[in-house]
């Protein structure tokens, strides 16, 4: 029998989305304050009227008071997911009155895309944009990256706070408290805007030729897309407008930053290489980028795109790690891309497919369950092979030793195979709507493993229920599915429960 | 306070060396690569 939620449960999920949104107000003001100094009036009454929803959801919600405040783990995924749907619905009001989506849909689409990090965008003529409505796309990222309930665990450290961030999919924790765990990922955060601005900046001047205000305008916006593996970037051209070396180069080691763990950071500041490095994860995300780099480079050099070693080192590099980081930059644009057939277009897929690591704002599988799952087979072949009474290790390093419990296995499967669901149901839409197995394919694992590459579907232009699609599985995708299921469930059990 | 500052600035600086120290990587290792796939194809 399912249990009917009570007036509590509605009235704890309200007062912690109510923080969030509160949160999020105030981040609002830092869009508000761009429009104000670069005098784009109409923006900044868009980015007003935005900061006073959130801030009349904010304080409806925190006014519930609950005499009970902690959050059990069925509520802090419920509030997480609903966090990830309404934050870019409401998110998207300034978008949506900026005259640059074709509808509300579209505008809530660059909102979904940008705060789960992914990259794929419907905005048009995006040259031409004003600068806030950029710099608030870019802000998602961040937002959405470095986690809005990182962001209030920090700010109101106190009941609730773990369930909220291992409802985000970030289960790593790095130190004994929550509130300690977001101030480490606040310090790395803002160590490495400090770095990846001053280097974008700098390769912006010197090897680009970009006046240096704008310079440090695009470092910023790139920093966030790159460092938090988003991929929207300030012009239509994506990377590829700067024509440069040097700032693929940049863009691409804030691209490894973000797509690393924080407690690979983490053992990397505390000066713990080796342990790093002897980490499963670490591992396996070596040997698959390798595997991945490989193959792009191969199917370049098969397709004869480009001929000299130099063009198919920094092409082959730059999409290859904007794929397996789940950026989604481009230094070439879609209807190119979508002739890179065969290997090169394989091992980008397969790169995007697999992801980042676990606890990072990259998506896909992500290297640790592809590392578990390769053991777990590995495993069950020795158990064949060897005789009957052997006993098979089933430890694995990742921050320390570990277990492969059946119950770990058996998680990591049915996350894996949700991915790969995943990956096939929106091609299977992208198919119904035309388009090839090899296109749909790719831009459905673009969109579910929060990328952002594209090959030309999604577009202005594209049907309601594809782009629906899409937004679902960047939803899904971001949160790992079980947030997503304990909504579902809450739902189920508000209309079937007693 | 003055000492910690430069503790975490010493943290911070090996770890977008270490991160630069991985991108100069993969561009040897796709250089190698690359110049294999010319030879090859």
């Amino acid at each position: 029998m399912v249990t009917r939620p009570t007036g509590h449960d509605a009235a704890v999920i309200g007062f912690f989305l109510g923080r969030i949104f509160s949160v999020v107000a105030a981040a609002s003001i830092l869009p508000i304050l761009w429009a104000g100094v670069a005098r784009e009036w109409a923006p900044f009454s868009s980015f007003v009227l935005m900061a006073s929803v959130f801030a009349v959801f904010g304080a409806a919600g925190t006014s519930l008071r609950p005499g009970e405040r902690r959050l059990d783990w069925s509520h802090g995924m419920v509030v997480v997911a609903l966090t990830w749907l309404i934050v870019p619905l409401i998110g998207s009001i300034p978008f949506a009155l900026s005259g640059h989506f074709a509808n509300p849909l579209d505008a809530m689409f660059d909102a979904m895309s940008g705060l789960t990090t992914t990259g794929l965008s419907l905005l048009q003529d995006l040259d031409h944009v004003a600068s806030s409505i950029n710099f608030w796309r870019h802000l998602l990222h961040f937002l959405g990256g470095q986690g809005i309930v990182i962001a209030a665990l920090s700010l109101f450290a106190g009941g609730g706070g773990l369930t909220l961030y291992y409802g985000e999919a970030r289960d790593d924790r790095i130190f004994p408290s929550v509130a300690s765990t977001a101030r480490f990922i606040w310090a790395v955060s803002l160590a490495h805007l400090v770095f990846g601005v001053v280097l974008l900046g700098v390769v912006g001047v010197f090897a680009v030729g970009l006046e240096p205000l704008r310079a440090v305008f695009h470092g910023l916006l790139v920093f966030f897309a790159a460092f938090d593996t988003g991929g929207f970037a300030p012009q239509s051209t994506s990377i590829g407008y700067y024509h440069s070396a040097w700032y693929e180069a940049a863009a691409g080691v804030l691209m490894i930053a973000g797509a690393m763990s924080f407690g690979l950071h983490f053992a990397l500041w505390r000066r713990r290489r080796a342990r790093a490095l002897a980490n499963l994860e670490t591992r396996t995300i070596l040997v698959t980028f390798a595997c991945t780099l490989v193959l792009v480079i191969a199917g370049l050099a098969v397709l004869g795109v480009y001929s000299g070693v130099a063009g198919l080192t920094r092409q082959g590099l730059f999409h290859a790690l904007s794929a397996h980081t789940g950026t989604g930059f481009a230094t070439v644009p879609s209807a190119e891309m979508a002739l890179w057939s065969g290997l090169a277009f394989g091992g980008i897929g397969i790169a995007m497919a697999l992801g980042g690591m676990a606890s990072s704002t990259a998506g896909g599988v992500k290297a640790l369950r592809i590392g578990l799952t390769l053991k777990v087979m590995r495993n069950q072949v020795r158990q064949v092979l060897l005789p009957e009474r052997a006993v098979v290790s089933k430890r694995y390093h990742q921050g320390g030793i570990r277990t492969l419990t059946p119950q770990l296995a058996e998680a990591v499967m049915v996350v894996s195979l949700l991915y790969v669901a995943l990956y096939l149901l929106g091609a299977g839409v992208g198919i119904a709507y035309g388009a090839s197995l090899q296109e749909a394919l790719f831009e459905s694992v673009s969109a579910a493993g929060n990328v952002g590459l594209s090959v030309g579907i999604t577009d202005p232009a594209m049907p309601t229920l594809l782009q629906v699609t899409y937004m679902a599985q960047m939803w899904l995708g971001r949160l790992e599915f079980v947030a997503v299921f304990a909504l579902l469930g809450f739902i189920v059990a508000v209309v079937r429960g007693k | 306070m003055r000492l910690r500052i430069a503790n975490r600035t010493r943290s911070a600086l090996i770890v977008v060396l270490v991160e630069t120290g991985i991108a100069m990587a993969a561009i040897v290792l796709a250089f190698l690569v690359a110049i294999v796939m010319v030879q090859v194809f």
